[in-house]
């Protein structure tokens, strides 16, 4: 069971599958964006973050490749996949709806 | 969501995981060498272990792990637990997998021709059952069908081939044309033959071919001579090709030759179109089920109806060619093997289930230190699961090893009773069938212990004084009930074989109506149309061995008694010269002898006279009729001296038991083979040898006089009458053989089931009894409570079988013979070994309660 970092359930894979839609990167440096891109707001635990990476590559949506990080270190990169790409949309589409829907009960009831 | 690609992914994994973990602790490692020190927390290792459990392959290092641990414990703790449930599931594992080697060989296994779902077996139908099942019209159905390709009759015969200086009877096939291609067959060496061919081929079998030409390949092409015609060898056919199976069961007339076909020809001449068939085998086309392909035979019957005069709604039917080949009579005796052989294995069951719950008790404390230590109950159940089936596969593995053996020697045993023998063999269907067997029976064996692990609570446990923690009311009600369903199932099978044996032996008592004793019979056979003419010779060939030293009588009858007796006549005609027609309707078998049988066989002439040399037929017809046929068509008359419409009555005989010993006496009636020379000269004729002592050593004397008087016949079969009697026996003294090896089985296990139950009672009752002890109780009353309680469930567990036996008694009627219920005394007898044994097992620990020392029970904690 992935832990609770205060991420909605399910949106960890698609933050992950953003973040290498703009080039291979290794866990640490997945997470470091993450938590750049989003002001610190947001921040990826190992204790989520691998076992959301083995559930990529078991979905096939990741290939990995060996690389060595910036202390020099043996680490892997992970490489987003035809089929990562196409779910990155998929997931996109529909966090917009369930963003949207949330948003209409919120302004609405 | 497990789309192939996943599983893909995983199996790679699974492949090479020490490497894909090692680069996971890496780069879990540089990770947190990367953050910053005051977010370096958790439990590396568990963290690893999360990530790694997406890939959901955990169970496999876990399974490893409990297997170890298993045999680990099973080896060294637990040595005699381990061995005797081992042994127990061994023996019944190995019983069950044979029983179904057979079924699975015999039923199951499809036929091994090409496309062999398609071909079934073609039977004549008729409002008239008395009409039998013979294919008429068959050309019809050739011309019009459409969903059956092709049809192919065949039938079975004798035939004399001429060596260099004897005759040998070779039990042939004959079959159209279109038999070899509809099976799909080819030969192993030549050819098989096929419409373009003539009539003079044959194709031979491996095992006659070793036989006769000693595997040589250039019999292809030679010359074979068949009751006096040559025939070319087309080729020999490949030793587990045997179609049709157990051919001489379908052979009309003597009996007691080889039961494998010896070599296959066309008819010649061919089948005339109003030929009656005896045996059809088709063909479906591609795609056609069976139940279209009956419509469209149904609709052709209908149109040949109004085609052929006087065809009395004749039809035909089809069914699988698979499930022609076994008789309903052997279908119903695996069906009475695989529910005794089912007791066995619950019976074992049981049993292992009982020893690991008592090894549950005393491992608690173990349960509990290792659940304290963190081992999860799902996990803790799944070791004991693992355990159980660690000792399932053990002794299944044994087991198969020793269904193996079994079914070999079984095999060679039961072949001339069962079609198919030579195919039975441990295929994929009894591997996979085995393997369920011992994962079922691993987990209903660990099922009751992992409940008992899971639900546990440790503390309780760790609390509770060692070993000797009391059963609850719950463990000794499923422990108690496990003796009575023991104690009923091997009392069931106990009646079952002591019904049995007590028939066979009652069998074996009856009285034949023969004497069989010092008597050999010779059968004898000739090439169709070559007999002598009259049989005089056969009277030659009796007078002759009659003179021989020892032999005190000698005679011809066509069959034997017990052995292929069939020779129905419907008896409405047989009347008095001048009487009306009889109303009532009998059949009665007609016996065709020379005048020395009744001596030679031994069947007492209760008045007037037997045959003589004089009632030729130049002489009046005479005839001889046995008592039952006498009281039956001349009931209060003296039948001798009447002239009847099959000739004059100069005796009566005694009643014979001529189709069985289990039925009662046929009405016979006998007639000289001189005056009925037409009827008798194709089928073979048997000579039967009384001598003054055993009759083994004249056997030589007697063909020799045979060959002299006529060197054109075979003879074959040579056996003792009592031979005979015994054989017409075998297959239910085989039947006996396996069911009463159940039983005793069946005992076994209930007795080492009561003995655990028992003697585990008893020792967790120790405490109790210690104080029982300490305050008065002498020996005997102590002991007499662990007895009584055995007696108490023995006894609930022997109503309850009697109950099932009775329920269960119409299965016996797939015993070969008909076994009658048992009655009081039998059941008492097996109810008094079962209370006996129950007793026994009883005694070693009512014995160690009455010697309990209250200072030491009292102590031991």
């Amino acid at each position: 069971m992935p832990r609770d970092d205060g991420l909605p359930p399910g949106t960890l894979v698609m933050l992950i599958l953003r973040v290498l839609a703009a080039g291979p990167l290794h866990g640490y440096a997945i997470a470091r964006r993450i938590g750049q891109l989003s002001h610190d707001e947001l921040s990826v635990e190992e204790g989520s973050l691998y076992p959301a990476l083995q559930r990529l590559l078991l979905k096939g949506w990741v290939n990995a490749a060996p690389a060595v990080s910036e202390t020099g270190r043996a680490v892997r990169e992970y490489r987003l996949t035809a089929a990562g790409r196409k779910q990155l949309g998929v997931e996109r589409e529909r966090y917009r709806r369930m963003a949207t829907a949330i948003a209409t009960v919120l302004d609405t009831a | 969501m497990s789309v192939p690609g996943e599983w893909f992914r995983r199996l790679r994994y699974l492949l090479n995981r020490g490497a894909h973990d090692e680069q996971l602790r890496r780069e879990m490692e540089a990770h947190r060498e990367m953050l910053p020190v005051r977010a370096r927390f958790g439990n590396t290792l568990r963290l690893r272990d999360e990530a790694r459990d997406v890939w959901g392959m955990r169970w496999i290092d876990d399974a490893g792990q409990d297997v170890r641990y298993a045999a680990r414990t099973l080896v060294r703790g637990h040595r005699s637990f381990a061995a005797s449930a081992v042994l127990t599931l061994a023996v019944a594992i190995g019983a069950t997998t044979a029983v179904f080697t057979v079924v699975s060989g015999l039923l199951l296994r499809p036929l091994p021709f090409p496309n062999a779902d398609r071909l079934v077996a073609v039977r004549g139908t008729t409002p008239h059952p008395a009409q039998g099942t013979q294919v008429t019209n068959l050309p019809f159905y050739r011309h019009e069908s459409r969903a059956l390709e092709a049809f192919a009759a065949y039938d079975v015969y004798a035939r004399y081939m001429r060596g260099d200086n004897s005759v040998e009877r070779v039990m042939a096939v004959r079959t159209e044309p279109a038999f070899f291609p509809i099976l799909g067959v080819s030969a192993l060496y030549g050819r098989t033959y096929d419409a373009s061919d003539g009539p003079t081929v044959v194709v031979l079998s491996e095992s006659f071919w070793r036989r006769r030409f000693g595997g040589n390949r250039d019999v292809i092409g030679r010359t074979l001579i068949l009751d006096d015609r040559p025939y070319t060898v087309a080729g020999v056919m490949p030793g587990w090709f045997q179609f049709p199976y157990r051919a001489a069961s379908l052979l009309e007339g003597a009996g007691g030759g080889p039961q494998r076909t010896d070599l296959w020809m066309p008819f010649d001449p061919p089948l005339p179109p109003r030929a009656r068939l005896g045996s059809v085998v088709a063909r479906l086309k591609p795609g056609v089920a069976l139940a279209a392909a009956q419509g469209e035979l149904d609709a052709i019957a209908a149109r040949v109806d109004a085609i052929v005069p006087n065809n009395g709604r004749q039809g035909l039917s089809i069914t699988p060619l698979l499930d022609s080949i076994v008789p309903a009579a052997t279908r119903r005796l695996l069906l009475l093997f695989s529910a005794a052989v089912v007791i066995v294995l619950a019976l074992a069951c049981a049993n292992v289930a009982n020893l690991s719950l008592a090894r549950m008790m005393l491992r608690q404390r173990e349960v509990a230190v290792r659940a304290a230590l963190g081992a999860s109950l799902p996990r803790l159940a799944r070791q004991f699961l693992t355990e159980s089936l660690f000792v399932a596969f053990t002794g299944g593995l044994a087991g198969v090893l020793l269904a193996w053996w079994v079914v070999k020697r079984l095999i060679a045993t039961a072949a001339p009773y069962l079609p198919r023998a030579h195919e039975v063999a441990l295929d994929w269907r009894v591997s996979l069938f085995a393997l369920a067997i011992c994962t079922a029976v691993g987990v209903a064996v660990g099922l009751a212990p992992a409940l008992i692990a899971a639900r546990r609570d440790p503390r309780a446990a760790l609390h509770e004084s060692g070993g000797q923690s009391t059963m609850s009311r719950r463990q000794r009600r499923v422990r108690d009930s496990l003796v009575v369903a023991e104690v009923a199932l091997a009392f069931m099978l106990g009646i079952a074989a002591a019904a049995v044996l007590r028939e066979l032996i009652h069998l074996r008592a009856t009285d034949s109506g023969i004497a069989p004793h010092n008597v050999i019979t010779f059968h004898l056979g000739q090439p169709r149309g070559a007999a002598p003419q009259g049989g005089q010779r056969f009277y030659e060939i009796a007078g002759r061995v009659a003179q021989l030293p020892h032999v005190q009588a000698a005679g011809f009858a066509q069959m034997l008694p017990l052995q292929s007796w069939g020779w129905a006549a419907n008896a409405t005609d047989f009347l008095v010269r001048g009487q009306p027609p009889r109303t009532d309707e009998f059949t009665m078998e007609l016996r065709f002898v020379t005048p020395g049988y009744f001596e030679a066989i031994g069947i007492p002439i209760r008045r007037g006279r037997g045959f003589t040399e004089a009632d030729t037929p130049a002489n009046p017809r005479v005839i001889i009729i046995n008592e039952t046929l006498a009281r039956r068509a001349f009931p209060g008359e003296d039948p001798i001296g009447l002239v009847t419409t099959r000739g004059t009555i100069v005796g009566t005989i005694g009643d014979v038991r001529q189709a069985g010993l289990d039925r009662t006496p046929l009405p016979e009636l006998y007639t000289p083979i001189a005056q009925n020379w037409s009827q008798v000269s194709d089928l073979g004729m048997t000579l039967v040898v009384r001598t003054a002592d055993r009759p083994e050593p004249t056997i030589d004397a007697i063909r020799s006089v045979i060959r002299d008087a006529d060197p054109r016949q075979a003879i074959f079969a040579v056996k003792t009458m009592d031979a005979v009697i015994e054989d017409s026996l075998s297959g239910f003294t085989l039947s006996m053989t396996i069911l009463s090896a159940f039983a005793a089985l069946a005992i076994a296990m209930a007795l080492t089931g009561t003995y655990g139950v028992i003697s585990y009672l008893a020792s967790s009752r120790m405490r109790e009894f210690a104080i029982r002890v300490a305050l008065g109780s002498g020996a005997v009353r102590v002991s007499g409570l662990v007895l009584g309680r055995a007696f108490v469930l023995t006894g609930i567990g022997l109503g309850a079988g009697l109950l099932g036996a009775t329920l269960s008694m119409p299965m016996l009627r797939a015993a070969p013979v008909a076994v009658h219920a048992p009655g009081g005394p039998t059941v008492l007898v097996v109810a008094c070994l079962i209370a006996a044994v129950a007793g026994i097992a009883a005694l070693l620990p009512a014995r160690r309660a009455a010697r309990v020392d209250p200072m030491t029970a009292l102590r031991t904690d």
